[in-house]
């Protein structure tokens, strides 16, 4: 933690929710299991409506895209303080731990039952890398999150050496761009507001287009003095 | 000590630039707050072994910020403990001891929902307890300096935090200790849970606890939870011994004041034993990371009803709540065992005017395995009954069930909702 920076609140559930719905990685339904052996301990139908807890998993509409949590013969483990990727910071539960990079035994095994799901799953990795690897290029960031009809999000990095010094929301008292470009060395602020799509493959191949443009370096002038 | 209630407010001196204190607090007094809560941590305030800094980083000047906050005319409410968050813990201390707590990942996480567990060091055990209770007895010695009304301390909460939902307690030494006070023999244990224990070190084993959990899940998780309390209790009184708690003993709290909610015309009650709770999120049952079907029913059903409940504006109270009658219709979410101390009050509601629900069917057993006596302490109760439902005068209010109660389904929510004693709505068809 800088001592010189102002308190920037972490990142909370909510925050992410709110993330994945400018995103718009909320309008598609899927079921979440988790199990521990052969016992159920959660089943949830994840969606634009919200979150809808089942008491009978078997009940549950077979045509969703299910992930599946299977925790060994007791609850995984993990380390308490590991550092989270930057996916695991912006994308709510249970999605974020498809990016888990620990090895599943500790965290318990994920599978997803549809291959397309599955496949924009690690598409949409890809893009948050596109998004890091934006967010790295100056030592203080701030993305903004649009969308219609929802309060914007603001969420603030501090980066030194491809590190998150800071990462956390960005309060309305202290969104002054100018302020703001007095913490760092350099200060970009970065703005989103992807389209919506009615799939989730498509939702995911516009998050990858916008985000990788983001990260492609600005053009320089041509370094040619004569060019063709 | 202030009487009236005062406005107050979180306030983390240690998050905030300190050269900013005096006009923050200023800004909060002029706003009309009379009281900040902070949370002094063990993992800012140590974070080298045996060196305590209340005074070289500028963010950890605590003297300094109980001046500023008395000179702003704001009383301080500290706590020290295990709150969930990262700056509990010094990362030196992460290694010490022996055995570990088990604590769920999500607590670490505002609002996460990660069901697997962390390995923390336990607070039963020495090493680690006793670093800590250097850290409190220095932290005493210079809050006791700051005591309203020369300073603006009024009270001091020990706030174990994450300990409070530690599935490892069974692994601390003097576990069976508190299990022999609730079994005096070991005979006793195996009585009640039809088990083959031949001592208390075996039936407070890993394969011991799975035995028990196998054996009366319910009751399993009570008795758990009674010795983790009893365990905490302890670590307690250790921390109240120290010298420099003596002048502080007075604003010492364990517990903070719960807040009186408005009385609502419908409240959903819900036994938590086999459900865990920590940091707004619940977690279910799961010593040493085992778990048990019923616990994941418990934990399906709690997940189910927390998020209709937000939707539908109901509140959720977890089973023994303090005070009074928090609603006009209580729906209570038990199963066949309920704690004599809920059933109590459940009753002392009914009594005062309650309609009380119990759309799974009346409890029948508690944690001694007794037969709980509905009506043991009011007149004979006047039953009335339409072959659905079951409905029963108690003093000025009435506790109604269904006839035959059948297993939650998903449209539970539904259900509950409507039960409140209408024929046609109160049982499984």
């Amino acid at each position: 933690m800088s001592w010189d920076l102002p308190h920037f609140p972490p990142v909370t559930e909510a925050d992410r929710l709110a993330i994945a719905e400018h995103l718009g990685l909320q309008s598609f339904s899927f079921l979440y299991t988790e199990k521990v052996g052969k016992e159920f301990l959660r089943a949830v139908v994840y969606g634009p409506g919200g979150a809808e807890a089942l008491l009978n998993p078997d009940a549950a509409d077979s045509h969703l895209p299910r992930l599946e949590r299977q925790h060994p013969g007791s609850l995984a483990e993990r380390a308490p303080f590991a550092a989270d990727n930057l996916a695991q910071v912006l994308l709510p539960f249970p999605l974020r731990l498809w990016f888990e990079t620990r090895p599943a035994e500790a965290s318990g095994s994920l599978t997803c039952s549809d291959p397309q799901w599955a496949r924009s799953l690690g598409e949409l990795g890809q893009a948050i890398q596109a998004l890091e690897t934006a967010l790295q290029r100056t030592e203080i960031s701030v993305l903004e999150l649009t969308s219609e009809g929802r309060e914007p999000i603001r969420l603030f990095f501090h980066c030194v050496r491809k590190r998150f010094l800071v990462l956390g929301r960005l309060p309305e008292a202290l969104a002054d761009k100018e302020a703001l470009r007095r913490l760092g060395a350099s200060f970009q602020w970065i703005q989103l507001s992807p389209a919506a799509f009615s799939t989730f493959s498509g939702q995911v191949l516009e998050l990858r287009q916008v985000l990788e443009t983001l990260s492609q370096p600005a053009k320089a002038a041509s370094a040619d003095p004569l060019p063709l | 000590m202030p009487e009236s209630s005062p406005r107050s407010t979180e306030f983390q001196y240690w998050e905030e630039p300190s050269a900013q204190w005096a006009s923050r607090l200023s800004a909060l007094k002029a706003q009309g707050t009379d009281e900040v809560h902070c949370f002094i941590p063990w993992g800012l305030h140590e974070s080298v072994r045996g060196i305590r800094d209340f005074s070289k980083t500028s963010k950890l000047r605590l003297e300094r910020f109980l001046s500023q906050a008395h000179a702003a005319g704001i009383t301080v409410r500290v706590t020290v403990g295990f709150p969930p968050r990262r700056e509990s813990l010094p990362d030196w201390a992460l290694p010490l001891g022996e055995i570990s707590a088990l604590v769920p990942a999500g607590i670490w996480k505002w609002g996460a929902q990660d069901l697997a567990l962390t390995r923390i060091p336990s607070l039963h055990d020495d090493p680690f307890f006793l670093e800590f209770l250097e850290f409190v007895s220095d932290t005493f010695a210079l809050l006791s300096l700051y005591r309203f009304p020369e300073g603006p301390l009024v009270g001091v909460h020990v706030d174990w935090g994450v300990y409070k939902a530690d599935q490892g307690a069974s692994l601390a030494g003097s576990y069976g200790n508190f299990l022999q006070e609730r079994y005096p023999q070991a005979s006793l244990i195996n009585i009640r849970y039809g088990a083959t224990f031949r001592d208390y070190a075996t039936a407070t084993s890993a394969q011991g606890m799975r035995v028990l959990l196998e054996k009366r899940p319910w009751l399993a998780a009570y008795d758990y939870k009674h010795c983790r309390a009893r365990l905490l209790q302890d670590r307690g009184e250790a921390l109240l011994n120290l010298p420099t708690a003596g002048p502080l003993t007075d604003l010492l709290a364990f517990e903070m004041p719960q807040v009186r909610a408005e009385k609502a015309s419908w409240a959903i009650a819900v036994d938590p034993t086999l459900l865990e709770s920590g940091a707004e999120s619940m977690y279910p049952f799961t010593p040493l990371g085992f778990a048990h079907a019923q616990a994941g029913a418990a934990f399906r059903l709690w997940e189910h009803l927390r998020a209709k409940a937000t939707r539908g504006g109901a509140k959720l109270h977890l089973l023994p709540t303090q005070g009074d009658c928090p609603a006009e219709r209580v729906t209570v979410v038990a199963g066949r065992f309920l704690e004599l101390q809920s059933a109590r009050l459940l009753r002392a509601w009914a009594e005062a005017g309650a309609r009380v629900c119990f759309p799974l069917g009346l409890p029948q057993y508690d944690e001694n395995l007794a037969g709980i006596d509905w009506k043991a302490s009011s007149p004979k109760p006047a039953l009335r009954g339409d072959g659905l439902t079951r409905r029963w005068a108690m003093g000025m209010g009435e506790f109604v069930f269904p006839e035959s109660p059948g297993a939650p389904e998903n449209d539970f929510w539904d259900k509950l909702r409507r039960f409140d004693g209408e024929p046609h709505l109160g049982a499984t068809p």
